[in-house]
């Protein structure tokens, strides 16, 4: 009981700190080395360090786990930006797309199939995944209908005063962006820790954040030179083409 | 010479000798270093695969299941017989100082 106790807390460090195919072959040693071990908790960790110590004394030089936290952190810059831009007053939504492309290649690029792995048709989706993309899908269509409520609004529907819908409907795009960053931020280390495939929360989640700060930006933008019409196409053009990189990225990750 | 190599010498020393299972190694070694922890004795193993001084291959004993097991290499034996070397002179200058 104490050595699956020593394996599992020693299977997520060597997963968090080491390359996928080296943390499996060093989880499948220690399993094979502890098979029986009637050595208490305290016995294991006198003979074989804490499972942090034992996963370092791998990775001498740290060089891998210094690759994975930067992977971390340029993946974080890219969603945090937009995500900073819903809570503050920035009227410009040019840059989100590229950000959104540049997210969603680069988180493709690195959680990419290695030649060793099944076909995706072999293996199931990671169990958990889809209820997360359901919510992240359910994120979009609150962030739709935030949107349809400021258009209706704006045609003279009488629920809502329009100064109260603008400022509902800016809450629905920080709240929706929020939750949609955060549930990427996880997809991205559950495909470390797991499976490849959970990265496609984060480009789903990336999508979402910048149609966010699109939508944020449009509704609170001055240009009062366009018309109403010409107004809307802009937005619409910018979320299809969003909407498509996002979906093309997220099924890409997926495979 | 670090106590590093010393392990690592007592590692290529055993293998040597014939094929063995992960766990055996690291008993052996345990038992021969208490201070040393089995993890940085294991960290050592795998550095040997790595450098391709030894080379792991799924074997099975008549009863049990599967097992790795670890095996010198070429290369591996011409380690042993360096670190042998440099371990045979520093005894020899220890001695020399008068230190038995």
């Amino acid at each position: 009981m104490e050595s699956s106790n020593y394996l599992r807390r020693l299977a997520w460090e060597a997963r968090w700190r080491l390359p996928k195919e080296e943390a499996e072959e060093i989880i499948a040693d220690y399993t094979e080395l502890l098979e029986g071990d009637s050595r208490s908790s305290k016995e294991l960790f006198r003979d074989l360090g804490t499972p942090r110590q034992a996963v370092r004394l791998l990775d001498e030089k740290d060089d891998a786990y210094r690759r994975w936290l930067a992977t971390l952190a340029v993946l974080t810059l890219y969603i945090g930006v937009p995500w900073v831009c819903l809570f503050t007053q920035n009227h410009h939504a040019n840059y989100a797309i590229f950000l959104l492309l540049l997210g969603a290649a680069s988180s493709i690029r690195w959680f990419r199939r290695t030649e060793q792995e099944n076909p995706p048709e072999k293996t199931p989706l990671p169990r958990g995944l889809r209820p997360l993309l359901a919510l992240q899908a359910a994120a979009v269509c609150v962030v739709i209908a935030g949107w349809s409520g400021i258009i209706a609004v704006l045609n003279g529907a009488g629920w809502i005063l329009p100064s109260q819908m603008g400022v509902l409907s800016a809450w629905i795009f920080r709240l929706a962006g929020t939750a949609a960053a955060g549930i990427g931020l996880f997809g991205v280390i559950r495909a470390r820790m797991s499976d490849r495939r959970w990265i496609t929360l984060y480009t789903f989640g990336m999508m979402t954040v910048v149609l966010c700060v699109q939508f944020l930006a449009h509704t609170s933008s001055m240009n009062l030179d366009e018309s109403l019409f010409a107004w809307h196409m802009l937005l619409l053009k910018r979320s299809v083409l969003t909407l498509a990189a996002g979906l093309i990225a997220s099924g890409v990750a997926i495979c | 010479m670090l106590k590093k190599d010393l392990i690592t010498l007592c590692l290529l020393h055993l293998l040597s000798q014939g094929d063995e299972y992960g766990y055996e190694i690291l008993s052996r070694l345990h038992e021969a270093f208490p201070d040393t922890q089995e993890s940085a004795i294991y960290a050592l193993l795998r550095k040997l695969c790595k450098d391709g001084y030894s080379e792991s291959y799924q074997g099975r004993q008549s009863e049990g299941p599967p097992r790795k097991y670890y095996r010198l290499t070429p290369s591996g034996n011409r380690r042993r017989e360096f670190l042998l070397s440099e371990w045979r002179n520093m005894c020899r200058a220890i001695e020399a100082l008068g230190i038995e």
